[in-house]
């Protein structure tokens, strides 16, 4: 029974970078490196929170450099494999990922959006000339048909990605909507197939285990789902309950659940589910718009829900901040009106 | 390495450059002449010029001329060597001596068709419609070699025999996967249509897997990531469980058989193209090790179950063009990984 095996891919360190705007400083890193290698976590991804070389005054600016953050981590793994995130565009070949290879990164997952796989091919080829593990992330996978989810997917694996996980950026999958898609990526690649939940309508633990039993064997969690918006999957409640269900993940469940009682005083914030989490997943934005939106809302006197659903009806997807404020100015003058 | 390689043609040329006779004098354009096979095929004709005077003229059509001056600069500086520098999608016409064609340009890369499909198959199409138009119009055509893939059969039949000129490939439907077969089906129509209504003499080939000097190790084939990964002393990562079945023919026996085809192939005929030595993907694996001074670790990831084979038969070209593998897969293997090294040392120099 091989494929019930599932290897958790710890986003902590990266995707909760969104939750405290980008401020993860060497102590967090450092003592949460040490506590998911120590439970037997497979990969710990580390840096900004959009990815590597995003740190901009725009996005937000990392209290730690990507060199500091990477390096920090590697003296605290011992065994687990040290993962970035990489979207292109933001990072550069020369200038970012070769610098995180020489800073001893194992794996890097090049992420596009679900639509522009055909943006990756450069950076994937890239990292398989390294020798290095490269994967493929497909980001706001809601936002295009399964069929063609597979189309983009098949891309990156030509490229040579060795597995594809498809992202619920804006945490606004049901179960039914994860098991078809993933079903349908496990059909039609050669390569594992992995799924990255968020937690907008309370569904990431439903949605990872709607994910595992339809194939996916790479599931992305966080530590008590601390990440962008409503967070992710509890990497901790991921592996109880696909201990329950027979999954062998290679964690230890007691460190695990022992990380998630000392990560809530190391991070302080943990995310939870808000009105405003709520309805961005039900509009399908992507979570790492919840605290612009929450600022811009403010600031123009606007109902942050009425912001999400007009963001949605657009389409917006991460790096279109500007439009928050567009659509928050139009609807201050028809509020006006 | 310059040795190795002009011993290495020799030795798959020699038992049939007697039946060469016909490509004596004669002006061959090639298509794709900076490609691996279009500048396989160059250096072959160069070696009959320089060892058996063959006198040909070589024209390369490129839209690039200066890749060859990186890739093989004792090819690019020749007096028998002369360039069109052209997309062959624009091309009108050709010069009026050209005796025989060989049509190879195409980019085999499949990272390139999932990123460009649309322009790989304008490429293909439009590209084989052009060239075919402009050699309607040429006095004294006397063969033209397509070269088509043996993609074009689909997928490998279950039952792993190996695949004839005869067998029926079906329509593909897998969306972007098939865009390049599919371009090449139609090609391989047109090449046909062309032959029925202007009286070209065309051949189809259906090329197969190929490895040698030359080729770049950065390429999505398996091989090619085995032997980059060992030569950077990596581990051999085997994504599936290392069953499936491949075939390699070494890159002097390509070239020769394709001369072989030019010179004696029947216009209208379909030869397949490659070899008939089988060996897994967990065999290569071992091989590279075996070859290589420090054996790297393989490891088969077991992330699939398919054990497809991929192998053509090859009884058609073996009786008709008498043509044989002049090199064992090992011995392939060898002087393609040699020639990594030595040119992995010149450029660490």
């Amino acid at each position: 029974m091989d494929n019930l095996e599932v290897s958790l891919y710890d986003v902590t360190l990266r995707d909760g970078s969104h939750a405290i705007r980008h401020q993860l400083n060497v102590d967090q890193i450092a003592t949460y490196a040490k506590l998911a290698d120590s439970a037997g976590v497979g990969v710990v991804e580390v840096g900004h929170g959009i990815g590597l070389g995003a740190s901009s005054l725009q996005i937000g600016k990392s209290l730690l450099s990507d060199e500091q953050m990477l390096t920090t981590a590697r003296e605290n793994l011992k065994h687990s494999l040290l993962g970035i995130h990489v979207v292109p565009g933001y990072a550069t070949i020369s200038r970012d990922i070769s610098k995180a290879i020489d800073c001893g990164v194992d794996v890097i997952r090049i992420a596009t959006q679900c639509t522009e796989a055909d943006t990756s091919e450069q950076h994937i080829s890239y990292v398989r000339g390294t020798g290095r593990r490269v994967f493929g992330g497909l980001m706001m996978s809601h936002m295009i048909s399964p069929e063609m989810l597979v189309q983009e997917a098949l891309k990156m694996e030509s490229y040579g990605a060795e597995g594809i996980t498809i992202l619920d950026s804006a945490g606004t999958f049901l179960p039914a909507d994860v098991e078809k898609r993933i079903g349908l990526l496990v059909d039609s690649l050669k390569v594992p197939v992995g799924f990255h939940g968020h937690n907008n309508l309370g569904m990431a633990i439903a949605n990872s285990l709607s994910a595992v039993k339809a194939g996916a064997t790479i599931i992305d969690g966080s530590i008590s789902g601390f990440g962008g918006g409503a967070g992710n999957a509890s990497i901790e409640l991921l592996a109880a309950v696909f201990s329950m269900e027979g999954y062998k993940t290679g964690v230890d469940l007691y460190k695990l659940l022992d990380a998630a009682d000392i990560a809530e005083k190391l991070f302080s914030v943990l995310p939870k589910i808000t009105s405003s989490s709520i309805v961005s997943g039900m509009s399908g934005v992507v979570s790492v718009f919840s605290k612009p939106v929450a600022r811009v809302a403010e600031i123009y006197n606007v109902d942050p829900r009425d912001i999400y659903f007009e963001l949605g009806r657009l389409g917006a997807i991460a790096g279109q901040e500007d439009l928050i404020v567009e659509v928050a100015q139009a609807l201050a003058i028809k509020d006006f009106r | 390495m310059k040795k190795m390689i002009q011993d290495d043609i020799q030795r798959s040329i020699q038992g049939l450059s007697s039946t060469f006779g016909s490509l004596k004098g004669k002006v061959i354009l090639i298509t794709g002449g900076t490609g691996f096979v279009g500048a396989w095929v160059a250096r072959s004709l160069v070696w009959l010029n320089d060892e058996l005077n063959f006198d040909c003229s070589i024209i390369i059509l490129t839209r690039n001329p200066k890749k060859l001056e990186e890739l093989d600069p004792d090819l690019y500086g020749r007096s028998d060597i002369s360039f069109i520098k052209s997309d062959i999608r624009s091309l009108h016409d050709l010069p009026q001596d050209i005796n025989y064609i060989i049509h190879s340009a195409a980019n085999p890369d499949n990272r390139v068709h999932m990123s460009d499909p649309v322009n790989t198959m304008d490429v293909i199409a439009i590209g084989t419609k052009a060239i075919m138009d402009a050699a309607s119009r040429l006095s004294d055509i006397k063969g033209i070699v397509y070269l088509s893939s043996g993609q074009v059969y689909g997928d490998a039949p279950g039952n792993g025999a190996a695949i004839s000129e005869n067998s029926q490939g079906y329509l593909l439907k897998k969306g972007i996967n098939s865009i390049y077969p599919e371009a090449k089906r139609y090609s391989e129509a047109l090449c046909l249509a062309y032959r029925s209504l202007y009286k070209l003499p065309v051949t189809i080939v259906r090329p197969f897997s190929f490895i040698g000097p030359y080729q770049e190790l950065n390429k999505p084939w398996a091989i090619n990531s085995f032997m980059q990964e060992a030569l950077n002393g990596q581990p051999i990562r085997i994504l599936g469980n290392g069953k499936p079945k491949r075939s390699y023919l070494y890159a002097t026996d390509m070239a020769a058989w394709l001369l072989a085809i030019l010179a004696n192939g029947k216009d209208g005929e379909v030869y397949n193209l490659g070899s008939s030595e089988e060996v897994s993907l967990l065999e290569v694996a071992n091989e590279i090790n075996s070859i290589i001074s420090i054996p790297v670790d393989i490891i088969v990831k077991n992330n699939n179950t398919l054990e497809s084979n991929f192998i053509p038969s090859l009884d058609y070209i073996h009786t008709q063009l008498g043509v044989k593998e002049n090199f064992t897969f090992k011995e392939a293997l060898l002087h393609t990984i040699k020639w990594n090294v030595n040119k992995q040392g010149s450029n660490d120099e």
